[in-house]
């Protein structure tokens, strides 16, 4: 959740320049009424979850791996275990089951911010009729889109949850591996989260139901 | 605190998922029951799940299910919308937008949902009080008709629907509807009925036979335009005779030819347009030579252009021609040609006469006549005899000589005539009074001429009054002497008439001459 600060900061500006870009390409065509569906497709499929994901990822994956390896090189992690307390249950499970679960919120949150950004940024700036960019963006958005957005803003959640606390527990040394980790916890999340992007995307609907044979 | 954000966080995020969901879902009136249409097409090009359903324009429906089978594409139409489909409802596959997508139309279809609030019942009473108020008349007419129409269409409307709700289960059954049927399946008894109750809402197949007939009338109408032009051709081929237009081309071939040959350089149109040049060459030639000497001062034209003096000369003639010409123009010439009857002296008298009138109140009076009194002629005649002479004067009188007339004279105020001169071969001074309407004074003259003859006689007078009964034509009267004649007697009186006219061909001929 707090990340929420950040993910609006970088939805704004996302959505901004979305909505730039997609008016000039789509001016070429004569299609700018299409700013709004494109928007929000694109958004909804692809954007939202993806850098939502990576900004949660610098933000909150790189803090829980910080946590739990300076944990680990403080030997308390050590202690846990010597108490009988499972340290995976103790320290990974309610962060694994709070990017799960709050990942998909904030993906939306971001969604949002970075519509309606792009919203004023087509309208106010270059001068779509509002009418328009809304009654595109719901008629190309779909529940499909919603589903891509939440599925894979839960896996993005989890695995980067998963690779913070796995980074964190993995650091050995001093001070330093403190640093190395959570330089890891970040590269790797952000390369996980993008190759599982796309194994996600090809596995999901495209949102065309199948034909039935009579 | 942590724990309340977290919590408000959560909170807010779930109502968010729930509004996109909500917005996103796109489905007109969600909130109803479906009511499930089935529509086969041939071609469903550009349809998909939850492409729109209208009818005129609103939204009442999306496109649920798309299924193919061998010979057609069933859509499955949700319709939501408080609308009900007719049996005389017809699908329409309409484009939308340019990416090819397009959506169905249903028309006609009934609304079924709350009727908009009425306006307030209109209160005939008060507009009988008010007979001005001729709009709120024409109003209540109106509805009052229009209320009696939409009586009678929904009767007859219902009847319609008895006929086919008998068929067609309700959309809006509470109760799941027996079975799916589509139209025109007779319905039978409900134990024969298939025991089918696992879906609960009904389902009816709209023939979608307008497109097709769309199509049908459109190649009708391809096929009308093709037999008219196929007719319009064939009269034009009636029309233009190829033999004609044959003809008229060999005439336009050979005219073109002949205009070709007279147009070549060999042709007679360039010689007679040789000689012409030649011709004007030759003008052009003379005309520069006559240019040279008209340049060096030779010829009357050159002098006019180069002697000033020349110039100047011509000029002044030409001026003093013009006064001339003028003064011509104001001239009068009076021709007076007459004739008296003298019983006293037993002849007549003829005179012609031509006035002269320089200007309007003078004038020359010549002429020449014939008098009974003759010309006086005196003769010596000297005899001698014995040594003694004797002279005798004789006088004789020639009646057949011509008398000449010589006078000038000049008018005073229109009515006062004076002249002088030599009247009928005597010596003679006139006075004339005018006593004529004033422009035609002349009509009524009263004259007296005092005249000498050459008799050795005094002075004589003559007294006449000429009278105009009409224009040019004039009667006189008058006393040719105061005296009686020596020779028998007789005062000498006389009667006379004649003409007179204004000539102006003598006029034109003095001046051309």
């Amino acid at each position: 959740m707090n990340s929420l600060g950040i993910n609006v900061a970088a939805a704004t500006f996302l959505g901004a320049v979305l909505g730039y870009q997609l008016y000039v390409s789509l001016h070429r065509f004569g299609a700018e009424a299409l700013i709004g569906g494109t928007v929000g497709v694109s958004l909804f499929r692809e954007l939202g979850p993806v850098i939502a994901g990576i900004m949660v990822t610098g933000r909150a994956g790189a803090a829980m791996a910080a946590e739990i390896s300076s944990m680990r090189i403080s030997e308390q992690i050590d202690a846990l275990e010597i108490m009988a307390v499972d340290p995976i249950e103790y320290l990974v499970f309610p962060r694994v089951a709070a990017g799960l679960l709050m990942m998909p919120i904030l993906a939306l949150f971001f969604t949002m911010v970075a519509s309606v950004s792009a919203y004023f940024i087509s309208t106010g700036v270059m001068g779509l009729q509002a009418t328009v960019f809304w009654t595109q963006y719901f008629k190309f958005v779909t529940l499909t889109d919603m589903l891509h957005l939440f599925v894979k803003s839960a896996a993005f959640g989890l695995l980067l949850t998963w690779v913070g606390c796995f980074c964190g527990f993995r650091a050995y040394g001093g001070a330093r591996a403190v640093g190395q980790a959570t330089r890891n916890t970040v590269v790797a999340t952000s390369l996980v989260i993008l190759s599982s992007d796309y194994f996600i995307t090809s596995l999901l609907p495209y949102g065309f139901r199948t034909l039935k044979i009579m | 605190m942590t724990r309340l954000k977290v919590g408000i966080f959560t909170l807010a995020g779930i109502g968010l998922l729930v509004l996109v969901s909500v917005l996103i879902n796109n489905r007109p009136y969600w909130w109803r029951p479906c009511q499930f249409v089935k529509i086969n097409v041939e071609d469903a090009t550009g349809l998909k799940t939850k492409s729109p359903i209208r009818s005129l324009g609103i939204e009442i429906g999306f496109l649920r299910s798309v299924n193919l089978s061998e010979t057609h594409v069933s859509l499955g139409i949700c319709i939501t919308a408080p609308v009900e489909v007719l049996p005389t409802t017809r699908a329409y596959l309409r484009p939308e937008g340019f990416l090819g997508d397009k959506f169905v139309e249903l028309k006609p279809v009934r609304y079924t949902g709350p009727k908009p609030s009425e306006p307030e019942e209109f209160d005939n009473a008060k507009n009988a009080e008010s007979k001005n108020d001729t709009k709120s008349t024409i109003k209540s007419a109106v509805k009052s008709a229009t209320k009696s129409e939409i009586k009678s269409q929904i009767k007859s409307k219902l009847k319609g629907l008895q006929s086919f709700l008998a068929i067609i289960p309700s959309a809006y059954a509470e109760e799941p509807s027996p079975s799916a049927r589509s139209v025109g399946e007779p319905i039978g008894s409900p134990t024969s009925l298939p025991k089918q109750r696992t879906r609960k809402r009904a389902e009816r197949e709209i023939p979608v036979g307008e497109e097709v007939q769309d199509i049908e009338h459109l190649v009708n109408r391809v096929d009308d335009l093709v037999n008219q032009v196929s007719g319009l051709a064939n009269n034009l081929k009636t029309a233009i005779n190829p033999e004609d237009l044959k003809k008229t081309m060999r005439q336009l071939n050979s005219t073109l030819e002949n205009a070709s040959r007279t147009l070549a350089p060999e042709g007679g149109l360039t010689q007679t347009a040789q000689r012409t040049l030649a011709k004007l060459e030759d003008s052009i030639e003379q005309l520069r030579s006559q240019m040279t000497r008209v340049n060096k001062g030779e010829g009357s034209v050159g002098r006019l252009l180069n002697d000033p003096e020349y110039a100047e000369l011509i000029h002044q003639a030409l001026l003093n021609l013009n006064r001339l010409l003028n003064k011509l123009n104001n001239f009068r010439f009076v021709v007076d040609l007459g004739g008296a009857l003298l019983p006293a002296y037993n002849g007549g008298r003829g005179w012609f006469q031509l006035g002269v009138w320089p200007r309007k109140d003078r004038y020359y009076l010549i002429g020449i006549s014939m008098d009974p009194r003759g010309r006086i002629s005196t003769t010596q005649v000297t005899t001698t005899a014995g040594g003694l002479s004797q002279t005798t004067e004789v006088q004789t009188v020639d009646q057949t000589s011509i008398l000449l007339t010589g006078m000038l004279g000049k008018v005073y105020y229109d009515r006062y005539d004076l002249s002088i001169g030599f009247l009928y071969g005597d010596g003679a001074a006139s006075a004339a009074i005018r006593l004529g309407p004033t422009g035609f004074e002349e009509q009524l003259t009263f004259r007296s001429d005092v005249y000498f003859r050459t008799s050795g006689s005094s002075l004589d007078s003559r007294l006449s009054l000429t009278f105009f009964p009409i224009q040019n034509l004039y009667l006189r009267a008058g006393l040719e002497s105061l005296r009686k004649l020596p020779v028998n007697n007789r005062y000498a009186y006389f009667l006379s008439a004649g003409i007179t006219f204004d000539d102006d061909d003598i006029k034109f001929l003095l001046s051309l001459k």
